[in-house]
């Protein structure tokens, strides 16, 4: 078990957090010695492999709760002979409207304005009520702002040229990237456009030569894991999260 | 089959329900009818009327009841 110290949480939420990481191929008795001698910060989330029922029963017993299944998705690119699934020709018609590009400054002031309504609403930080749902805004929005400071410039997605979502990644190794954040601005969240938006997504990925795209879903958020999977995304790993507030 | 049957079909087949669940079914009002279904929808009417949808109208696809409207209005299919 991974003990991390969780200091960005203290900006982003406002408390103190440790993240508590286990691995399948953790000792349930250490992992209850370890949590014994710890001293607990305001706010501890700990992942536990899917398959460790063992280890969920004895987070419970120290008083976490299950908040949410997340999901570690692939993308390969290859094995999908770089190409989108086929559509009919109306689909078509609608996803060759659309266009992606990087955000500039403009963009991204907007990008900010719409994070604050809330454009995020399955997260374990969201549905959380001791957090607030500006806490739950502001945390992706600085999410946003550190990956700009860090150099990577989130794009923009558009029907016609006007701007209805976004996607923002980070390059793991040549040719491999996390996909991060990524949503649909919430006056577009109708039919249809979710699915465009995601092809828009994948073809850019396929124009920027990527071999692989990780990402990781919410369990909370079926409708966009099956947006994942019918794009042929496979589900790598499964961590279940449980929380603790002190 | 009639125009009816085939638009009821094409929903009880993309969503795997029963024609008792078509009156005021609405887009993410049953886990089916997320963004991927409403594609399948979609692709299922196109092909079962030869029609080609414009992008406004699948947008506007709202509803089992705004569905009817829209086939009827723009694509001259009486429901």
């Amino acid at each position: 078990m991974r003990v991390i110290d969780a200091v960005w949480e203290e900006r982003n939420l406002g408390v103190t957090c440790y993240e508590l990481e286990l691995e399948l191929s953790d000792c349930l008795e250490p992992v209850a010695d370890t949590l014994s001698g710890l001293t607990e910060r305001q706010y501890m989330v700990a992942k536990i492999p899917s398959s460790r029922y063992d280890l969920v029963r004895l987070f419970q017993s120290r008083g976490y709760s299950f908040i949410e299944t997340a999901f570690e998705l692939e993308l390969n690119f290859k094995k999908l002979g770089y190409g989108p699934p086929s559509v009919t020709k109306g689909l078509q018609k609608m996803c060759d409207r659309c266009s992606w590009g990087p955000m500039n400054n403009k963009d991204l002031e907007q990008l900010s304005i719409e994070i604050q309504k809330n454009m995020f609403t399955t997260d374990r930080v969201f549905i959380d009520p001791v957090f607030t749902k500006k806490q739950a805004a502001q945390r992706y929005d600085f999410w946003i702002q550190d990956l700009v400071k860090q150099g990577n410039i989130p794009y923009k997605v558009m029907l016609d040229g006007e701007t209805f979502g976004f996607f923002a990644d980070k390059k793991i190794v040549p040719n491999v990237y996390h996909a991060i954040l990524g949503g649909v601005y919430t006056a577009y969240k109708g039919p249809g456009l979710g699915y465009v938006f995601y092809y828009e997504d994948f073809i850019s990925r396929i124009e920027r030569r990527m071999e692989k795209s990780i990402t990781s879903v919410s369990g909370n958020n079926p409708g966009v894991l099956r947006l994942h999977t019918s794009f042929g995304a496979d589900i790598k790993k499964m961590t279940y999260v449980l929380v603790k507030h002190t | 089959m009639n125009n009816l049957e085939k638009y009821n079909t094409a929903f009880m087949e993309s969503f795997g329900i029963t024609a008792d669940q078509l009156p005021g079914l609405t887009y993410q009002g049953i886990a089916a009818w997320d963004s991927v279904g409403h594609m399948q929808l979609i692709a299922e009417l196109e092909d079962r009327f030869d029609i080609m949808f414009d992008t406004d109208d699948i947008i506007d696809f709202s509803s089992y009841e705004k569905g009817k409207e829209l086939m009827a209005k723009y694509y001259e299919v009486t429901l």
